[in-house]
């Protein structure tokens, strides 16, 4: 048993580069991945809907195991994932690919893989990483190499529109509609729905002094994140125009805007605040 | 000499149990001492057991049903913690104080105001443990392994707490295997060579060691937590320069020793047993001892099996697969000369017995699983999915824990003089052995299948043999109120039981009367 396993081993144990190098960040409770070669960059989180979870709806046929954007790959080309974490230690496992690797704070581990199939193929977080550590499954798209050019083109574009989303002129209403939006994909799962977080772990934000009365202040949490706490930066992994619009909605809803200041955030504050300080 | 020995004897007409809770509180009798262990952790593994039926009966269903996953965490932490340092190492502790002062012809174990205080401890460490439920940001919720940062920097405050507690367990158990070891190492009958010694007692003076090794390891682990968590050091934060996977191999190098702590003493259990039954005397004591011994040392160099996904060199990958494969051939040899003591034996299948022959049968399917983890191609597949889940509650459940209670009926007419109600004690055993699989076969399937480990709720294609799962746990769980039932009646009273008790019985306990009077062997026995 140990000679075909020792061999099997040193086969896995190749680190030399990809023709697509893909690196794979663990996070509470979401994966971002980003094309080293392409610049495409994008988080990839659940997408069953709280109510399947707690019973209030028919579950889906991928209940748990669907996401809003899938890794898109193609066939028959060497993907080398660069495995590594943002907070605490996920793992990342896609069991048709043989691959399992932990996502360590601090560490890159590697896999490779090279797939003959196309097809949608789901995996899941494996290492203990919190709350919703059963909640954040990694899907892979794998496609033919024209379909996935064309892929990376739209990508591409995509993140042009977003820039000029950016220099828009946004109104509070239409802030707060896409900023509930963002809320509900990225800030429900420890501030719950109602804002009111869980006692003792993650903070009320429904009439919470920052969220109400000082703008600044606000910006630099969700930018910065919360040193020795759960709440990471976010800088990376939202838009300036989604950031402005979760502040915003966070500031206006639950009452908060008529029991506060209701200043709003604009994207633009956000490109601000990312402006090297003097 | 003889002037020594008649002032004991003197004394010994004096001192019966004190009345009352004093003689509990005050006692540094073995016997007591080791009654208390006992029900300590007999209710420990009622806490801990409700909790595991909270996990499975909220893994009934897919979908969030009765806790919300936050407290799911919680459950699973304490669980595996209270299983572990609350439920089966007092046990065998408790089994130690009975057993070895009788088994090697000594008046009591060599320490006995230590004993006290190693027990007594106890209790405070898990008061502190369990009101971390009750605590802002609730118990502890990072496992029982509780890999940094998620038990530092993530952790819920009532961390600290956690950490305190495990200081005072490992305090305990540090206490209680110094005792053991010079009790067997100073007060053993004159005569009984190292080579004499019953199994249980070999088995206890290596778990005793191989405790004393580890058990300041996990001090400094959650020493070095607290450090990270209040007084500003990153050992552990790679934001501060420090390396997570340090935790890890800290932990392990506690972690693995830690569970072998769990499963000797039971090998040492299951030998006396299959030996009296089978009505032979043991295959291979030699080998059995050696065994034991190869399996302690070779238990600090595979720490890193755990750890097969963090991204090990090569070298080291290579080093601890075959080294964890290695395991395979003492715990070969057990289970060979185990099988080979039956051979061609005058077989009777009283409740001690059947439970030690389901110990060899399942201990060895958790140790055949054991050895599919151990190929690390094969473990990128298996590790952290429900098929490790299995592996080690087959080795814990049917293996310690059978053992313990296999312990517990083959003992118990020594301890109380009353024998125990025979058709329940079977009864017990068959409800139990139909539940630990029920409730753990099938989680093999689901391992396999790709369910991860300490997750709240499943995609749904695992759900059926998860519900199948639930409804073993639960009828494991109930049986064991059987259990506690059957105890009682023996305390309370029953069928006299003789000195010996069992026909094939050897060993200096069984020369003395049932119940084993308050002072054993103030004159040593000589053994020839």
């Amino acid at each position: 048993m140990a000679i075909p396993a020792s061999n099997t081993l040193t086969k896995i144990y190749d680190d030399t580069e990809g023709d697509i190098n893909i690196q794979v960040i663990g996070y509470q409770w979401k994966w971002q991945y980003k094309y080293l070669e392409d610049d495409i960059d994008f988080f990839q989180n659940l997408t069953t809907d709280w109510d399947e979870i707690y019973n209030k709806t028919p579950k889906g046929e991928f209940y748990l195991e669907e996401v809003d954007e899938a890794v898109v790959i193609p066939v028959g080309k060497k993907i080398r994932f660069l495995i590594t974490a943002n907070d605490v230690i996920h793992s990342w496992w896609m069991p048709d690919f043989a691959i399992k690797q932990d996502a360590i704070p601090g560490f890159i581990n590697t896999a490779w893989t090279i797939v003959d199939e196309p097809g949608i193929y789901r995996g899941k977080c494996t290492e203990l990483c919190g709350k919703n550590h059963g909640f954040m499954p990694v899907v892979v798209k794998v496609v033919p190499q024209d379909e996935y050019d064309a892929w990376v083109q739209e990508k591409k574009d995509a993140a042009f529109r977003m820039a000029e989303l950016t220099e828009k002129d946004w109104s509070v209403s239409e802030l707060t509609e896409r900023g509930e939006g963002v809320y509900l994909k990225n800030c429900v799962a420890c501030h719950q729905v109602n804002g009111q977080g869980i006692t003792g772990i993650f903070p009320n934000l429904a009439g919470s002094d920052i969220v109400l009365n000082d703008k600044a202040r606000n910006i630099e949490i969700l930018m910065e994140g919360v040193q020795g706490a759960a709440m990471q930066s976010f800088a990376n992994q939202l838009s300036e125009v989604d950031m402005a619009s979760v502040i915003t909605y966070t500031r206006q809803a639950w009452g908060n805007a008529e029991n506060g200041d209701g200043e709003i955030v604009v994207p633009k504050d956000i490109v601000e605040y990312k402006k090297p300080k003097v | 000499m003889s002037a020594v020995i008649e002032s004991h004897n003197h004394d010994d007409h004096h001192h019966g149990p004190a009345k009352g809770l004093t003689r509990w509180l005050y006692t540094t009798n073995h016997k007591d001492i080791g009654s208390l262990y006992l029900w300590f952790s007999f209710a420990m593994f009622l806490i801990g057991g409700v909790m595991a039926l909270v996990i499975r009966a909220e893994l009934f269903q897919p979908g969030m049903q009765i806790v919300e996953p936050e407290f799911y965490n919680q459950m699973l932490t304490l669980h595996g913690l209270i299983m572990v340092f609350g439920a089966v190492m007092p046990a065998f502790v408790g089994l130690a104080n009975w057993l070895v002062p009788m088994m090697v012809g000594a008046p009591d174990m060599a320490l006995p105001r230590m004993n006290n205080l190693s027990f007594w401890i106890l209790p405070f460490a898990f008061f502190i443990l369990l009101s971390s439920l009750f605590m802002e940001g609730g118990a502890p919720n990072f496992g029982w392994t509780f890999y940094a940062p998620l038990s530092t920097t993530y952790a819920p405050p009532s961390v600290t707490f956690f950490i305190f507690a495990v200081h005072i367990m490992g305090a305990s158990s540090i206490m209680g295997s110094i005792n053991v070891i010079v009790t067997i190492m100073n007060m053993r009958a004159p005569g009984m060579t190292l080579m004499k010694m019953p199994l249980f007692v070999w088995s206890w003076l290596i778990t005793a060691y191989l405790l004393i090794a580890v058990m300041p390891v996990l001090a400094g682990a959650v020493t070095m937590m607290l450090m990270d968590i209040h007084f500003g050091t990153s050992f552990f934060n790679a934001a501060g320069g420090g390396d997570p996977v340090l935790f890890q191999h800290i932990f392990w190098f506690f972690g693995h020793p830690e569970v072998y702590i769990m499963i000797l003493p039971a090998f040492g259990i299951a030998s006396h047993i299959i030996e009296t039954f089978s009505r032979k005397q043991l295959f291979g004591y030699a080998s059995m001892v050696w065994a034991m011994a190869s399996i302690a040392i070779l238990s600090f160099v595979v720490w890193a099996h755990h750890m097969f996904t963090v991204g090990l060199p090569l070298a080291a990958e290579l080093f601890f697969m075959w080294a964890t494969m290695l395991i395979a051939v003492p715990t070969g040899v057990k289970v060979f000369n185990w099988v080979t003591t039956m051979f061609k034996g005058s077989i009777t299948y009283e409740t001690p017995m059947l439970f030690a022959i389901a110990f060899v049968v399942l201990f060895t399917i958790g140790g055949f699983s054991g050895l599919m983890l151990a190929i690390t191609p094969a473990d990128f597949q298996y590790h952290d999915t429900y098929f490790v889940v299995a592996h080690f509650h087959y080795v814990l459940v049917p293996g310690s824990i059978f053992s313990i209670m296999a312990a517990v009926y083959y003992w118990i007419p020594k301890w109380t003089g009353n024998m125990y109600d025979e058709r329940l004690g079977k009864l017990h055993f068959w409800l139990s052995f139909i539940g630990v699989n029920v409730t753990f076969f099938p989680q093999h399937f689901i391992g396999l299948a790709g369910m991860p480990r300490r997750i709240p709720d499943y995609a749904l294609q695992f759900a059926d043999w998860n519900m199948i799962s639930t409804v073993g746990a639960f009828l494991f769980g109930a049986s064991q109120i059987l259990f506690l039932f059957i105890v009682l009646k023996t305390v309370m009273g029953g069928k006299k039981a003789t000195s010996e008790v069992w026909e094939g019985s050897r060993g200096l306990e069984w020369t003395v009367e049932s119940p084993a009077p308050y002072h054993t062997f103030t004159t040593p026995p000589k053994v020839n």
